[in-house]
């Protein structure tokens, strides 16, 4: 298989605290990977194994089809989580140095560095200081430097945090560029709307163990629950397999129990003669798995 | 290998830059050239305003070819004095009538040398040989001029046209030549002094940027990307030799200064210097300054790699620094028997040796042979510790999150390879 990532039964422990333990995941080549869960999950420690930063105990991590040799670093571009840049230097001076340590020559990555820039939309910032930038700013500049050498596989850790809604618009888009010429992109979120609007699959990780890896519209399906959305001017005075009913918006929404299906609510309705608006089947939210699947495994403990 | 030469060469490019981009170098830098510049026009404006100025001392002429012991009235302005020996200009010299004695020997026709007698020397003269530029140009007036009142032979005019060389003899305080390639302690020791005391504040500024730079990478997560790129010893090696030669570039201008500017100060006020140095001496101190430079950058590059603060590598500096000043502490022991036991072994310990042997070699206290096995050990024991501090940067970052022990250090170094 043509893979760009494969993290395979990896384990870490700090002290006697097992912080990533025995997780397993796969990217493909082209695809967009979310990877899950709460602060301190072990979500940067993963990555940071990855990337052969530091080493897990157990397991193995094979990164664009072999070892993660220089020669395979070189391919990835990576924006950590902490932004840190050399203040007192000029932006195009630190993208020029970042793509000539990816093995660039110095003509291309000036040239592409200029390129990335003026995607970003700060090449009148070029000749600044980092320092007379903006937090949100110079979050572009090294998201920018983390793809200016054309990466085959890209590593993000929360790559949105502090931006406002427009670069993370831009940013977005940007990714979506990089996933069409044929990159990998990994990226490391609790922001679940930014993950259901990029990726594919996920990783759901907790206190360093899986708890949800696959395709994302396979593990809303596979939750069973789901919940119907009915405009109207008023609702049935009962409904069988309803769990929690809300008036939300002008609109009644009810959360469906476990294999009860959505037809149920509409046939209530039809059956109370109450003339029906708008009709809406809803998957459940990441956000709202993410909410459900962490509790329950921090409940368990 | 040539990966990580490679490697090693993009980061060395790139922290040179920074480094010597900063503020805080560029005025250490230039530092030392303008206090002696605001030094020298300091001196020459109170002389120009000073209302009791002593009059200009006469320059003495001996002139023993042919009669030329006197000096046309249209040269009177250049206040020359004439005497009839070489002797009696030497005594003139000694006792502070003249400020220096022109010679024009016998055969001045044949060979154009005129010997020049002054009572200045040291490393800033051997620099800087000749005398002032208005002697010069009185010396050379008053040959023109004796030539041309002679009968007016060929050979005479070659002379005319073709100009005097000059011989600079130094004569001492007992109106004895100098010999210029003598060591005499004061001077060599203050240059050595010097030199140590230049390597501490190196150090202390160099070496320990050094260690803030790399423990501020590891701070804000950059060395994450950076190690995604190149090897810890690439960046660890890269990063001590751009530091080194941003320092050495420094201690050059300081230097270059000194030797430039020196003497023009030395000239405008009546009392020379007096530290003579041989070229010698001065490459050896030049390889302990680097040698010295180079083991304690690497261990700060060390110190920064595992530590996981600024402010905490900052605090280990000290480790770094006593025990070059250490060897200061002990400088008069040093001094006193450079052959002994105590200036041998702190000659052999890496940390001490460089300023140590600075010192002893001041006072002709080392011998070709010993001098290079201690820059050898100095030497061999940065390599060593420059692989070391790599090892432990990848170690530290291993053990990132966790706390020391010594088990766990020692794992990690294990793995780190």
């Amino acid at each position: 298989m043509n893979l760009a990532l494969e993290i395979k039964d990896v384990t870490k422990a700090y002290d006697s605290r097992t912080v990533v333990d025995d997780v397993s995941l796969v990217v493909k080549r082209g695809e967009t990977f979310g990877l899950l869960g709460p602060n301190g999950s072990g979500k940067t420690t993963t990555i940071r194994m990855a990337l052969d930063i530091i080493r897990p105990e157990s397991g193995s991590v094979s990164l664009l089809g072999g070892m993660p040799t220089r020669e395979a670093l070189t391919r990835v571009g990576y924006l950590p989580e902490e932004r840190g840049l050399y203040q007192k230097s000029k932006v195009i001076d630190i993208l020029v140095y970042l793509g000539r340590l990816k093995r660039m020559d110095a003509a291309t990555a000036r040239a592409h560095a200029q390129e990335m820039l003026q995607r970003v939309g700060l090449y009148e910032y070029r000749n600044k200081k980092v320092q007379a930038l903006s937090r949100g700013m110079t979050q572009l500049v090294q998201f920018a430097g983390a793809l200016l050498h054309k990466p085959d596989l890209i590593i993000l850790d929360e790559p949105f945090a502090g931006l406002d809604p427009l670069n993370v618009q831009l940013m977005k888009e940007i990714l979506r560029e990089q996933k069409e010429r044929g990159a990998a992109i990994v990226f490391s979120t609790h922001q679940m709307p930014d993950v259901e609007e990029l990726c594919e699959r996920v990783l759901l990780i907790n206190d360093g163990q899986t708890l949800l890896y696959g395709r994302l519209a396979e593990l809303k399906r596979a939750r069973g629950m789901c919940s119907v959305c009915v405009t109207a001017d008023r609702q049935p005075e009962s409904m069988l397999g309803v769990v929690d009913a809300k008036f939300r918006n002008g609109s009644f929404e009810y959360l469906m129990g476990e294999g009860i299906k959505p037809d149920e609510v509409l046939r209530a309705y039809l059956n109370a003669s109450i003339p029906v608006e708008r009709y809406e089947i809803r998957m459940p939210s990441l956000n709202q798995i993410f909410i459900e699947e962490v509790s329950r495994a921090r409940n368990a403990k | 290998m040539l990966e990580t030469l490679n490697e090693m060469r993009l980061i060395f490019a790139e922290e040179l830059r920074r480094f010597t981009r900063s503020k805080g170098y560029i005025i250490l830098t230039l530092a030392v050239p303008t206090i002696l510049l605001v030094v020298m026009g300091v001196i020459l404006t109170v002389r120009a305003v000073s209302p009791s100025r002593e009059e200009p001392k006469p320059i003495g002429i001996v002139a023993l070819f042919n009669d030329w012991a006197f000096a046309p009235d249209d040269l009177q302005r250049f206040r020359f004095l004439a005497f009839n020996t070489r002797q009696e200009g030497i005594d003139a010299l000694t006792k502070g009538t003249v400020k220096e004695v022109f010679v024009i020997p016998e055969d001045y026709l044949k060979a154009g040398r005129v010997e020049w007698l002054h009572g200045k020397g040291g490393a800033l003269s051997r620099l800087d040989p000749g005398p002032s530029d208005t002697s010069s140009a009185a010396v050379r007036a008053y040959l023109r001029t004796m030539l041309a009142i002679e009968e007016m032979m060929p050979e005479l005019l070659a002379r005319a046209v073709v100009g005097a060389t000059v011989e600079s003899v130094r004569i001492g305080k007992d109106g004895l030549p100098v010999e210029e390639d003598a060591n005499t302690e004061v001077g060599t020791i203050v240059v050595s002094l010097v030199s140590t005391l230049l390597l501490v504040f190196s150090i202390m500024i160099g070496a320990a940027s050094l260690g803030e730079a790399v423990a501020e990478e590891k701070e804000n997560r950059m060395i994450d990307v950076l190690l995604t790129s190149v090897k810890p010893l690439s960046l660890m090696a890269g990063k001590v030799l751009a530091i080194g030669m941003a320092q050495l570039v420094m201690i050059t201008v300081w230097v270059g200064s000194v030797v430039v500017i020196g003497p023009r100060i030395a000239d405008i006020i009546s009392s020379a210097f007096e530290f003579p140095i041989n070229l010698g001496l001065l490459l050896w101190v030049l390889a302990f300054f680097l040698a010295g430079y180079f083991v304690s950058a690497v261990i700060m590059a060390g110190i920064g790699a595992v530590a996981t603060k600024v402010q905490e590598a900052n605090q280990l500096a000290f480790l770094v620094i006593f025990p070059l000043l250490a060897s200061i502490y002990v400088l008069g022991l040093i001094l006193s028997n450079p052959h002994g036991s105590l200036a041998r072994v702190l000659s052999f310990i890496p940390f001490t040796a460089p300023s140590a042997m600075m010192i002893r070699l001041a006072v002709d206290g080392a011998s070709a042979l010993e001098s290079l096995a201690s820059l050898a050990v100095i030497v061999l024991t940065g390599l060593g510790l420059l692989w070391v501090s790599a090892r432990a940067f990848r170690a530290s970052l291993l053990m990132y999150g966790q706390r020391m022990n010594l088990r766990r250090v020692i794992r990690a170094l294990r793995e780190a390879g």
